[in-house]
């Protein structure tokens, strides 16, 4: 199936300083990617240059096979109403719940009457049922992040970009929204790019996890192969592993490898040869 | 004492005796302020919203000359604007010299600064991820633009404010350009230098009353506006387009 999304060699750089270099990535048609990394690693650059709100300083951008790394004008305008990005904070307009929910549906010039319908059908998707009227400076913040979904929803984007949309929630509401918007996502079987620093979230929330350190993006797989088999300590400790230790494998046997860890002996099963210096991380299983 | 409480009573038979001369020079202040203040406002906010939104080479200078202006003292605007409009200036053909249309202009020369300089601080504090969400949701740059006017709506309010508030309490310039000629060029700010000159200090005190009250019925108007009431036409009609 053709991937909705696809780049090569995309950097961005400000000022001389690269900020993102990506070499390869794939976003397939229905599934949810995750963007796991720290503050500072280039997630929400990414997400602005996928959402085209800022050219690339160079590299491809193919969304649905047209490449639009630096698409402009009418044309521009027509393929980044494709798609939609939601940001940490709410950000919505100081105007009733209903207007902000018709915003993207307006700039459209889409016939009123359908606006109504949509916009209806969108509250009642996120139970925000009866609060069309009401003024968003009146809304807590989980009612607030759920007219910014609504919002974004109610375009039928072809793909949406979340940027860490969860993280100013209080614990449960987080987890109960996570839970909704990912059921509503594989219910309309919207593609999604997600971005996060929360590995929990991250677990939670992807079908395929990409984590992204300083720009680049450093191991990519399902949350099992990143979480049970970090390729790096960085990763490792990204995804919550605490005690990692150094060690000597002192044999290795049918895929049976014994490491010497200060003194003590750890069987793991993995590659690697007898007398190679590698990292071991312990991770408690509850 | 006696001359303050008078000049209260004053002010108020001149409100409530209908004396064409006196209501001559209130509407001429009101014409000359109001329409150099509108015109400010069309130059200021498109210029302080051109600063804050767009990069462009000598947007930098441009910022700094117009904050220079924003407290430029108004005299020196009345010469310059009199060297340029007088007989012997450059423009001396045009005839515009001790006319309304003169104390209109300096008056802009001195509201537009203004409006523009409060109008770019006022964008500059809106979130400006909230013109990148617009424009995730479809918004073209202007629409963008737009729907930040809309945020920053208190803070361009102000600016009308204080730029209405500069030129109607403004007295040199006028004076300059205006030449107080009575029943053509004569505001309340110079028949009250008039009026003081003259020792009629509570005449002239009685006008300032006057002139406060009008401040204070514009900044009620302007006010409510700004606490809720003011709708920008096109960012409004986008997102109304659900009702």
């Amino acid at each position: 199936m053709e991937p909705i999304v696809e780049t090569s060699q995309l950097k961005k750089a400000y000022d001389g300083r690269v900020v993102l270099d990506v070499e390869h990535l794939v976003v397939d048609p229905g599934e949810i990617l995750v963007f796991l990394g720290p503050s500072g690693a280039g997630k929400s650059v990414l997400l602005r240059l996928l959402n085209l709100l800022e050219p690339p300083t160079s590299g491809e951008i193919m969304f649905k096979g047209e490449d639009v790394s630096s698409v402009s004008g009418s044309h521009g305008l027509e393929v980044r109403r494709r798609m939609v990005m939601l940001f940490q904070d709410p950000l919505l307009f100081k105007m009733s719940v209903e207007k902000n929910v018709a915003f993207g549906l307006g700039v459209r010039r889409l016939p009123q009457q359908e606006i109504k319908r949509r916009v209806d059908e969108a509250l009642e998707l996120l139970g925000l049922t009866g609060l069309n009227a009401k003024d968003v400076a009146t809304l807590s913040g989980g009612e607030a992040q759920r007219v910014a979904f609504a919002r974004a929803l109610v375009v039928e984007p072809e793909i949406i970009y979340l940027d860490e949309p969860f993280s100013d929630l209080d614990f449960l509401i987080r987890r109960r929204l996570q839970s909704e918007v990912r059921d509503i996502f594989k219910e309309k079987g919207l593609t999604s790019v997600f971005v996060t620093h929360d590995h929990e979230e991250a677990a939670r929330m992807g079908d395929r996890i990409m984590v992204l350190n300083e720009g680049k993006i450093v191991q990519a797989g399902t949350p099992k192969q990143v979480f049970q088999k970090p390729e790096s300590e960085f990763v490792a400790r990204f995804v919550g592993m605490e005690n990692i230790y150094g060690g000597t494998v002192v044999s290795s046997e049918g895929g049976l490898v014994e490491v010497t860890v200060d003194g003590e002996i750890i069987e793991v099963v993995t590659d690697s040869c007898a007398g190679e210096a590698v990292t071991v991380g312990l991770r408690l299983r509850t | 004492m006696s001359t303050i409480l008078n000049a209260f009573k004053e002010a108020f038979l001149l409100i409530v005796r209908f004396n064409p001369d006196f209501y001559r020079v209130l509407f001429l202040s009101l014409i000359v302020s109001g329409i150099g203040t509108v015109i400010g406002t069309v130059i200021g906010i498109p210029l302080g919203v051109l600063l804050s939104e767009y990069s462009f080479t000598g947007r930098s200078v441009i910022l700094v000359i117009v904050h220079t202006f924003m407290g430029l003292p108004p005299v020196v605007v009345g010469v310059f604007t009199f060297l340029v409009l007088a007989r012997s200036g450059p423009l001396g053909s045009m005839n515009l010299i001790y006319t309304p249309t003169a104390m209109v202009i300096v008056q802009v020369i001195l509201a537009a600064p203004i409006i523009a300089g409060l109008t770019h601080a006022s964008m500059r504090g809106v979130d400006p991820r909230l013109g990148l969400q617009a424009r995730s949701l479809g918004a073209t740059r202007i629409q963008s633009v737009l729907v930040k006017l809309r945020e920053a709506r208190a803070g361009l309010v102000a600016a009308v404010i204080a730029g209405f508030g500069g030129v109607i309490s403004e007295v040199g310039a006028v004076m300059i350009v205006g030449g107080n000629i009575k029943g053509s060029t004569r505001v309340m700010t110079t028949d009250i230098v008039l009026q003081t000159r003259q020792g009629n200090y509570q005449l002239a005190l009685a006008e300032g009353i006057v002139l406060l009250l009008l401040a204070i019925v514009i900044n009620v108007i302007l006010t409510r506006y700004q606490e809720g009431g003011i709708r920008i036409g096109l960012a409004r009609r986008l997102a109304m387009r659900g009702d």
